[in-house]
């Protein structure tokens, strides 16, 4: 299951991506020509950091973690006027008070001295200690980071091995080492401290400055002919600089905590210096007869410390978009979550608008079957079957697999967003079915719907019922679901590199599927393995590579090798073919026109390219903005569409216009989920649109027994003509 | 659209293409080991001769790993060859360095196959759109922005737009920006790398249909890499076939495509989709077998001959030479100068008089 596994969390991730948009912003409606209505939306303008600092400020506890250092940092300033003794004098009370005595907040040490104030004294030392040491460090390994990231030369390589060698050595240990050579002193702590970050940093800088060379917007500013100083200081340095942030913040931690550390061996702080790890080490000689004196400075620097990571870590979650913040509201499962409600709820698509309250809805159907966090998508069920039947186009025991009315939702920052539009469709045994549309249509939710694979949250399926050999795999509980997938019914993703494993062979890897699923031992797993890779013409010599041994093709190969090991009788099969050459897709659906012979296997074929589809459906759904807005056999579609996206996608394909012609435009964009208005939501591009297009929900109609469209003037429009 | 393209400075030149490629080769070293020595190298590009004239769109197709993207990059001096000639407007640049090229780089831009990545997510676009004029010292503060805006009109967007961050923008809106960026200097020519291909079906019309449209208005030349066919043979006036690091035919975008002439070409077009459920199912595509062979050890002879259907034994040991057909396409293979001899005639024809080969029929469109 672990491969399997693999490829789906991966690909989740592309989906949600993909077809909701988190930062919903009143962009998208404008393809140019239509700029000035997108523009009425909202002020939404907001730079990443801008949007960074926002989801920073949200963050409670980074807010503490901030707040507490920023105290620290005005004590430590303002010690000289805030604290009631000065720090060195000796005997303003008797020696070794406890915390809470009168004119003593925290009690006196050895020598009679107020702990209070030295508390506050050393919060200026320890302060100005981390950031200096950490500015040490960092203007020394930015720039050689950069320049080893961005240029990589021969002297870049050879620093790069120092550090890796300065990084096998215990930090700490080095520093002292260090400080043991170079005297105990303040100034020299800081020196060997640095010494010791620096490795860390460069390294990170390093890699960095790697990664965003490769992107294409600095090859764009070298083809513009940007000086490199320009390119690295106003492109590579502030892409950088965010991680960095992150780092610099556990670092000025870290350092507090080696300087208390070598203070307190004797190495750092040194009397008059008050620091709170030259204190501790004070407190450690009476440890025996007055453990009191350790809570103050051992607090301090506790607290400190633990501020300087929350803030890190805070900062973290805000940059990469509050993952963190998502993922501890509620653990993903491995099963799409089922929230059906059974009482009809008026309007379907609007979305609900505080996200967070509606999380869980009242009166629901659960099945969410085990207590335990479970790995399937959620479902939150409504009957609305009236209109879902009437889409129904077979009758529903003629079907392997009957979708009926499925509904699904996202959370987004808008609220529930509803991705998914009472979709109805079937397919028979042995059946081809092309699920086409534009990215932003539905059709991967969809898709992955059907085996419960999307992550709730954000997703929800709110309606439908998604039959599978009679079976509602929408009520099966996980240990059902992980059974059906990889055996009667499997996956083929896009990316057939980030689906496999990298680490396994693919022999391996099927092996683990048949093992799952068929029991047997190793021996047969492998056999099994190689019998189904030589049916997709993987030769038994290659059984053992790895993924990055094969070629692209290959690699597509061995998914479906691994998808048909089990001889499913349904392969859902995601865009199977776009990331390849024309010529791989060739082998590719060549080999699926076999297999689906061999096996009478039924295949739901989710695709954007309509030459791929008449290829290989048998019938076609056309979906737009989360609806199923035509659906008929494939000669049927392609001769007679009769709904105007339909038309519309046929007329922009390159293969059917003259050569050097102007081709043919669907003006606009794809809307965003809470762009839909409350009639056909194509009318804003559509340019048979009519008033009642705009204001009325518009219905699949039946054009004939096995065609349905979503468009009110389909039987007066000669859609044909024009493609 | 108002533009102003008086500055162009192709239109005073002297005659002659505006661009020629003569026997550019590029080998990337592979380097292995701690001291990173160089243990074989990678034939990115190969013995290529092109020529770009001006105003012209020159398709270049092939599969991934053919080196197209390479040839780009050499084309606008961004790699340094490893051997052979680029001349810019008469002028050879093949050895310019760094300071001579920026005059190179002000006349030749590149827009980029990722519309997402090719924007700084950090900057908003104004900053990146405004950048060759920055680097070029064009304009500054109003001008400059005037010139912004009557560049995100010219691309059919906003001046709105240009205060956005790419993040706020879909794939298409960017692609155009990539676009407007690119026109910026006013080049004469621009490297279209896959400009399209990460583009939904519709916005990709939108986008060819933009550069078609500007460039019947600047007069700017294409080079256009793609490796759908199709595409390229809407939007190309001639079209270059690639195949591992070899340009295999070379020719009007018409005669390549209706009547290919080198067996790759015919293999390639075959593989096409048709988007008509009956023509597609009745016409027999070529299903090359096995996989483009490893660059870094390119096949000896004619680098096609591992999964050519017609192969002969001349293929296997003699590099086949240049052969220029009657309707002005040349093409390297030896079918059409030994063997049963083609001399010119479509790759089809062979199918005609042959039983042995996987016949084809009808031709795509």
């Amino acid at each position: 299951m672990s491969t399997e596994q693999f490829g789906v969390t991966d690909h989740i991730e592309v989906a949600v991506a993909d077809e909701v948009p988190d930062t919903a912003d009143g962009n998208g409606a404008d393809g140019g020509r239509s700029a000035s209505t997108g523009t009425g939306v909202a002020e939404h303008r907001r730079g990443p950091i801008a949007l960074a600092t926002r989801r920073l400020l949200r963050n409670p506890l980074a807010l503490v973690a901030l707040g507490f250092l920023f105290a620290v940092i005005v004590v430590g300033v303002l010690a000289p006027l805030i604290a009631p003794y000065d720090p060195n004098e000796q005997l303003t009370g008797p020696p070794f008070l406890g915390p809470f005595s009168d004119g003593h907040l925290l009690g006196t040490d050895d020598l009679g001295r107020d702990i209070f104030s030295r508390i506050l004294y050393g919060a200026r030392l320890s302060i100005l200690v981390s950031t200096a040491t950490v500015a040490i460090a960092l203007i020394i390994a930015v720039p050689i980071g950069l320049s080893a990231g961005y240029h990589g030369g021969r002297i870049e390589y050879g620093i790069m091995r120092v550090t890796d060698a300065m990084m096998s050595f215990p930090g700490l240990v080095l520093a002292i080492s260090l400080v043991a050579v170079l005297g105990p002193s303040l100034k020299n702590t800081m020196i060997a401290i640095a010494v010791v970050l620096i490795p860390g940093f460069t390294r990170l800088v390093r890699g960095q400055a790697l990664a965003i060379r490769e992107e294409s917007f600095i090859e764009a500013s070298k083809s513009i002919g940007s000086p490199t100083k320009r390119i690295i200081f106003r492109r590579v340095f502030p892409n950088l600089l965010s991680p960095l942030v992150v780092q610099v913040s556990i670092a000025l931690g870290i350092v507090l905590l080696a300087e208390a550390s070598l203070s307190f061996l004797g190495l750092g702080a040194r009397p008059p210096e008050i620091s709170w790890g030259a204190m501790l080490r004070q407190a450690s000689e009476v440890i025996l007869v007055h453990p009191g004196q350790m809570y103050a400075p051992g607090l301090a620097i506790a607290l400190t410390v633990l501020a300087f990571n929350t803030l890190g870590d805070g900062i973290l979650d805000a940059l990469t978009g509050g993952s963190g913040a998502r993922g501890r509201r509620g653990r993903r499962r491995g099963l799409t979550f089922v929230e059906r409600k059974m009482a009809p709820e008026t309007s379907v698509a609007a979305p609900v608008d505080d996200a967070v309250s509606n999380l869980e809805p009242a009166p629901i159907e659960r099945h969410e079957s085990e207590a335990a966090p479970s790995p399937m998508t959620m479902v939150t069920l409504e009957r609305n079957g009236e209109a879902a039947r009437a889409a129904a186009e077979l009758p529903p025991t003629d079907a392997l697999l009957a979708v009926d009315g499925l509904t699904v939702q996202f959370s987004t920052a808008r609220g529930w967003a509803t991705v998914v539009d009472n979709v109805s469709f079937q397919i028979r045994k042995g059946e081809t079915l092309g699920l086409v549309g534009e990215s932003g249509s539905g059709k991967t939710v969809t898709s992955l719907s059907v085996m419960r694979l999307l992550p709730s949250p954000p997703s929800r399926i709110t309606a439908g019922s998604v039959r599978f050999d009679g079976r509602d795999l929408l009520t099966l509980p996980i240990r059902e679901m992980t059974k059906l997938r990889g055996s009667r019914i499997a996956m083929v993703f896009q990316d057939p590199m980030s689906s496999l494993n990298p680490a396994l062979t693919i022999q391996h890897q099927i092996g683990q599927v048949v093992r799952w699923h068929d029991g047997g031992g190793k021996k047969h797993a492998a056999t099994r393995a190689n019998e189904v890779l030589e049916m997709v013409g993987i030769p038994k010599r290659r059984a053992t590579s790895y993924p990055h041994e094969l070629s692209g093709g290959q690699r597509q190969r061995a998914m479906i090798a691994m998808a048909l090991v089990c001889r499913p009788s349904l392969l859902i099969a995601d865009e199977p073919t776009t990331a390849l050459d024309v010529t791989i897709q060739a082998q590719v659906l060549e080999l699926m026109h076999e297999l689906r012979k061999e096996l009478e296997m039924a295949i739901l074929f989710v695709t954007h390219d309509l030459g791929v589809v008449a290829d290989i459906c048998d019938r076609v759904a056309v979906m737009y903005a989360g609806q199923i807005v035509e659906t008929a056999p494939v000669r049927e579609l392609f001769h007679h569409p009769k709904h105007p996206y339909t038309e519309g996608l046929l007329r922009a394909m390159p293969q059917k216009a003259e050569p050097r012609s102007e081709l043919y435009v669907i003006p606009g964009q794809v809307p965003q989920f809470h762009e839909f208005g409350t009639g056909c939501r194509l009318a804003p591009r559509c340019e048979y649109a009519q008033d009642r297009c705009r204001t009325t929900p518009i219905r699949l109609e039946r054009v004939d027994p096995v065609h349905l469209a979503r468009c009110i003037r389909w039987d007066e429009l000669d859609l044909e003509a024009k493609i | 659209m108002t533009t102003s393209t008086t500055t162009d400075p192709t239109r005073t030149a002297p005659p002659g293409p505006l661009l020629e490629l003569t026997n550019v080769s590029k080998l990337f070293p592979v380097r292995e080991g701690i001291l990173r020595r160089v243990r074989a190298h990678v034939h990115a590009v190969s013995d290529v001769s092109l020529t770009l004239a001006r105003g012209e769109t020159l398709g270049l197709v092939g599969e991934s790993g053919s080196g197209k993207s390479t040839l780009g990059r050499l084309a606008l001096r961004l790699l340094e060859p490893t051997s052979g000639r680029i001349d810019y407007l008469g002028q050879d640049i093949t050895n310019l360095k760094r300071g001579s090229l920026r005059s190179v780089r002000r006349n030749a831009q590149m827009v980029f196959q990722d519309p997402y990545s090719s924007f700084d997510p950090l900057s908003p676009l104004a900053s990146s759109v405004a950048e060759p004029l920055a680097v070029h010292g064009e304009g500054g503060g109003s001008a400059r922005r005037a010139r912004l805006e009557e560049l995100t009109r010219l691309v059919g967007l906003g001046p709105q737009h240009l205060d956005r961050y790419p993040s706020e923008l879909s794939g298409g809106q960017l692609q155009r920006m990539a676009v407007a960026r690119a026109l910026a200097i006013e080049p004469s020519f621009i490297v279209l790398d896959e400009p399209v291909s990460s583009l939904d079906v519709s916005t990709q019309a939108q986008v060819i249909n933009l550069l078609e449209k500007l460039q019947h208005e600047l007069g700017v030349a294409y080079l256009l890499i793609a490796h759908n066919p199709a595409l390229v043979r809407h939007a190309s006036d001639r079209i270059a076939v690639m195949y591992l690091g070899e340009i295999v035919e070379v020719g009007s975008a018409e005669a390549v495509y209706t009547t290919p002439k080198h067996p790759y070409t015919h293999a390639l077009l075959s593989a096409v989709t048709v988007p008509d459920p009956d023509l597609q199912r009745t016409r027999r595509r070529i299903v090359l077998q096995g996989d483009v062979p490893n660059p870094a050890d390119p096949p000896a002879g004619c680098r096609f001959h591992t999964r050519c259907p017609y192969v002969m034994d001349v293929c296997r040991s003699e590099v086949p030479p240049n052969f220029v057909a009657a309707d002005g396409t040349s093409v390297r293979c030896h079918l059409h100068t030994s063997g049963p001899v083609l001399d010119g005639a479509p790759v089809a024809d062979l199918l005609a008089t042959s039983g042995a080969a996987t016949s084809y029929e009808g031709s795509p469109s």
